[in-house]
């Protein structure tokens, strides 16, 4: 083995809460080699993040660090912040998920960039300008001279993050900790990103912490990896061999979190459910001083969709290829012009009051279930909220009874219905927000990103739900992802959207196995799908 | 990932009957908060003291009292001893008495009036017109009526916080102008949250054309001048009291208002709003149940700023001598005439300035403290 640059021992992470002190992190051990590539695994609040949160000084004020953690031998846990600078920033860097909010929008990247060098470093203005073009050229920045003098609002979400490791890098780190740095991004961006890095690691000979719970990109990029439950390494080890032979149940779990199996298709005869023809969302942009410039953005460009009883349709693409807000055109949330027609009716003429008995046989589920549910109501009257509106006749005995029999539907404690949504976990609020959903007893359900804001165990069960309730109602769902994983155990169909227009649909087995699009190719290949009757040679990557 | 998700997680998992909403954990931390609980007990004693103190005060506001005009603050009681003798002889000089052995024992006197023609027992009226002495009543007549015995008690009185220049105990002026203060504090609050949260929300909520109607006419009563606005008021109706609610209240609003729009546009795009309309709760339903309830934080948190401010502006107006009117008064209206006493008689205006500097401060406090627990950051 190589020298160790970070030793962790018996590193532990208490917060003071109103509830008592919490412990994030029950002393663990770990160990980066220089030059290696390291994941830390786990679920949300597994302390993962809270680790490196901890090794950087960078713990909310609430949190208290205990244990030992040297740097090329010398302990800097518990450093004051000046002592401990002289190593943070400068020989273990960190990059974080959010990209947007990682750069201070009021300063140009050239200047975000060369401040800490001038500062750090002691380069004079040109030459720590000079450093800058350079670094944005290593991380592929095209034309870095002029993108000095963008705003981060002036870059995309990936080339934030391409920003935020360049900055990471201006001092030749050692080590580099990235705290998820690419579940913020799309799929595509996602897979350059983890390419440039595990590049740089091999130009520059850094070692890599990596944290995520995505077990796709730790198997490719990640040497060894440490696992994580609620604060304990439960398993480490060489990457490979974990992987393959996991000795940990709760390792075992995750491995086969990915969600499997494939819905049954619906029966041929089974009727139309919503029909849509040429919709189209336009969003007009007014320009100049007094909006007398106008700029069409077309969002959803011409979309045609049918939906069976049973069926589910899969609408894939990127952030910003329209698909949510097909979903919501379609639904007449959004105003949009077209055609469509739930079963016999054409929606499109209708206005809102006429639109409103209708919304009973068509139902929305969002993707974030933190902001889905108002948080000054009890789950109970979030769930029959749709009751007051549909069937108004209803005692309030009956609500609630039929709030216990919706909870159940959707495998949740009924006796927890009086709970207010902040006491839910993500998983258990997502099941609330589709139970809202269902106590209507709609036809169609539009499930927007239901899964995205998930952990992986998790998205397993919500799947497993989705089908159920499927089945057993004969819903018909547009099912909106950008994760094929899902959409491969949910769909009978997928329609893949780019820039507004369908490029390609098809059922499954069509557009998994035999894609016509070098689109959908690569939104196949940066999914690191782990080939379970796709093909294989997508997920293999540099890497490896 | 955050200590925040483990504890909900906790929390999630332990089993409770019932859950604790937002609203009752935000209390818990207001709870927590040092400054926020003292200011509500000071406020809350401040409160007491001026709703309670009138009737327990043994001055009324409005009694004058023509001996003890500007009396400094004392825990002595009035009259002092050694100003008893000199108070009955002005006295029974205005009567064309002369005086002869005045003695004092305890709660009572004796005074022994002498004149050259017989003295009418009516004269004692001179005694009892001063606010020193009570009950003089003639125990013996002698001379053929040319020297009269008087005796009664003598009057203690307390003024603890003085009195002022026309000789009102200041401390139950401070009571009743605090009643007034806090009431129009209050009163002018509740109207302008009535108004301005339904005319905020609605104007948030209905967006586009509405909306920009709606607060452009907000935009035109911004630009009138309050103190022309009220002044023209007061010519119109007269001076009267609900005529400052009325004045305080409908220019207070439009703060509120911008505020409720500024929250309701921001609500108007979370998804449990848009998860609303989806299951076509029209719009009512969805200002009643998720636009106002999330409203609450921001919305309490701006009352308890906008107290002290109406609080501030009462007295301005009263300083203006457009307030209250004589002899009910406010804390605005003390100061102001301490204002004008500030090197004869300090402690007229030390005294209302304590409370309502007391109170200003709690209601900051509160506010401050109010806004910490309900941010929504920290949940």
């Amino acid at each position: 083995m190589a020298d160790t640059v970070l030793s962790v021992r018996g590193l532990s992470v208490r917060f003071e809460t109103e509830s008592g002190a919490v412990e994030a992190v029950k002393g663990i051990d770990l160990d980066v080699d220089a030059g290696e590539t390291v994941a830390i695994v786990g679920e949300s609040g597994s302390g993962k993040s809270q680790t490196m949160m901890a090794v950087m000084g960078l713990l909310a004020r609430n949190g208290r660090a205990d244990g030992s953690v040297r740097y090329r031998g010398e302990e800097i846990l518990g450093l004051p912040a000046r002592a401990l600078n002289r190593y943070r920033g400068r020989k273990i860097t960190m990059i974080f998920q959010e990209p947007m909010t990682s750069l201070d929008p009021l300063y140009r990247i050239g200047e975000q960039i060369a401040e800490p060098l001038m500062r750090h470093a002691g380069l004079s203005r040109t030459a720590a300008r000079r450093r800058a073009v350079e670094l944005l050229d290593l991380v592929h920045i095209p034309d870095p001279e002029r993108r000095l003098a963008a705003y981060p609002h002036e870059l995309s979400g990936g080339q934030r993050q391409r920003v935020m490791i360049a900055m990471a890098l201006a001092n030749d780190p050692d080590i580099l900790i990235a705290d998820e740095p690419t579940t913020a991004l799309d799929v595509t961006v996602q897979a350059r990103i983890l390419e440039l890095l595990s590049e740089l690691k091999a130009r520059l000979g850094m070692a890599i912490v990596f944290i995520t719970h995505d077990l796709g990109i730790v198997r490719r990029f990640a040497d060894r990896t440490y696992v994580m439950k609620s604060g304990e390494v439960v398993e480490s080890g060489a990457t490979g061999t974990l992987f393959e032979r996991p000795r940990h149940d709760y390792t075992r779990m995750l491995i086969e979190a990915e969600p499997t199996g494939r819905k049954s298709p619906p029966p041929p005869d089974s009727p139309t459910v919503l029909t849509a023809e040429d919709v189209r969302v336009v969003f007009t942009q007014h320009e100049g001083l007094f909006g007398r410039r106008r700029h069409d953005l077309r969002a959803v460009d011409g979309v045609d969709l049918t939906v069976r009883r049973g069926e589910t349709v899969g609408v894939v693409g990127e952030s910003g290829s329209g698909k949510s807000t097909l979903g919501r055109a379609l639904l007449r949330l959004m105003p949009a012009a077209g055609l469509v027609r739930y079963e016999d009716r054409a929606l499109m003429p209708l206005d809102r009051a006429a639109m409103r008995p209708l919304r009973r046989h068509m139902q929305l589920v969002f993707q974030d279930p933190f902001g889905s549910l108002s948080p000054r109501l009890t789950a109970g009257e979030i769930v029959t909220e749709g009751l007051l509106v549909h069937e108004p006749g209803l005692t309030r005995a009956e609500r609630d009874r039929r709030a216990a029999s919706a909870f159940e539907e959707v495998w949740l404690d009924p006796a927890t219905r009086h709970r207010f949504p902040h006491e839910f976990s993500g998983g258990q609020r997502q099941r609330i927000a589709i139970a809202r959903a269902m106590i209507l007893k709609p036809a169609l359900v539009v499930l927007d990103e239901p899964t995205s804001a998930l952990d992986r165990s998790v998205q397993k069960s919500i799947v497993e739900l989705l089908r159920h309730l499927q089945e057993k109602h004969g819903l018909a769902y547009i099912f909106i992802s950008h994760d094929l994983a899902v959409v491969r155990a949910l769909s009978d169909e997928i329609m893949v959207m780019k820039s507004g227009k369908v490029v390609e649909r098809g059922s499954v087995e069509a557009i998994f196995d035999k894609p016509r699009e070098a689109y959908t190719r690569e939104l196949i290949a940066a999914a690191f799908l782990d080939g379970r009757g796709v093909h294989m040679e997508a997920a293999a990557g540099p890497g490896l | 990932m955050t200590d925040g998700t483990l504890a909900t997680d906790a929390a999630a998992a332990k089993p409770a009957p019932a859950g604790r909403s937002l609203f009752a954990l935000a209390m818990r931390r207001l709870l927590r908060n040092r400054a926020a609980v003292a200011g509500s007990i000071v406020l809350a004693l401040i409160t007491l003291f001026c709703v309670a103190g009138p009737w327990l005060s043994p001055h009324p506001y409005d009694r004058v009292y023509r001996s003890y005009v500007a009396m400094p603050p004392s825990l002595e009681l009035y009259p002092k001893e050694s100003a008893l003798a000199g108070a009955m002889g002005e006295a029974l000089e205005r009567a064309r008495l002369a005086m002869a052995n005045f003695s004092v024992d305890g709660d009572s006197f004796r005074v022994t009036l002498r004149s050259d023609r017989p003295i009418d027992p009516r004269n004692t009226r001179y005694i009892e017109r001063l606010d020193e002495f009570a009950d003089p009543r003639v125990v013996e007549t002698l001379d053929d009526g040319r020297t009269l015995v008087v005796a009664g008690r003598v009057n203690r009185q307390l003024f603890l916080m003085g009195t002022d220049r026309s000789g009102r105990d200041l401390m139950t002026r401070i009571m009743v102008g605090g009643r007034i203060s806090l009431l129009v504090g209050l009163l002018a609050t509740f109207v302008s949250l009535v108004i301005g949260v339904a005319y905020g929300a609605i104007a948030g909520f209905a967006g586009g054309r509405i909306d920009n109607l709606m607060m452009r006419f907000v935009d035109v009563l911004y630009s009138l001048p309050f103190v022309f606005f009220v002044i023209l008021l007061v010519v119109y109706f007269g001076r009267d009291f609900v005529l400052i609610f009325v004045a305080i209240g409908a220019v207070e609003w439009l703060d509120m208002a911008r505020i409720v729009r500024g929250q309701t546009l921001a609500l108007k795009r979370r998804e449990f709003v848009q998860a609303a309309e989806a299951l076509g709760v029209g719009t009512g339903g969805i200002l009643r149940r998720h636009v106002v309830p999330n409203l609450l934080g921001p919305v309490v948190v701006f009352v308890t700023l906008m107290v002290p401010k109406i609080i501030l502006l009462e007295s301005f107006l009263s300083f203006l001598g457009l307030g209250v009117q004589a002899p009910l008064t406010s804390w605005g209206v003390l100061i102001s005439e301490g204002a004008a006493n500030i090197q004869s008689a300090p402690y007229l205006i030390i005294f209302p300035s304590i409370f309502f500097v007391a109170t200003l401060f709690a209601l900051n406090f509160i506010g401050d403290g109010l806004r910490d627990a309900l941010d929504p950051r920290d949940r």
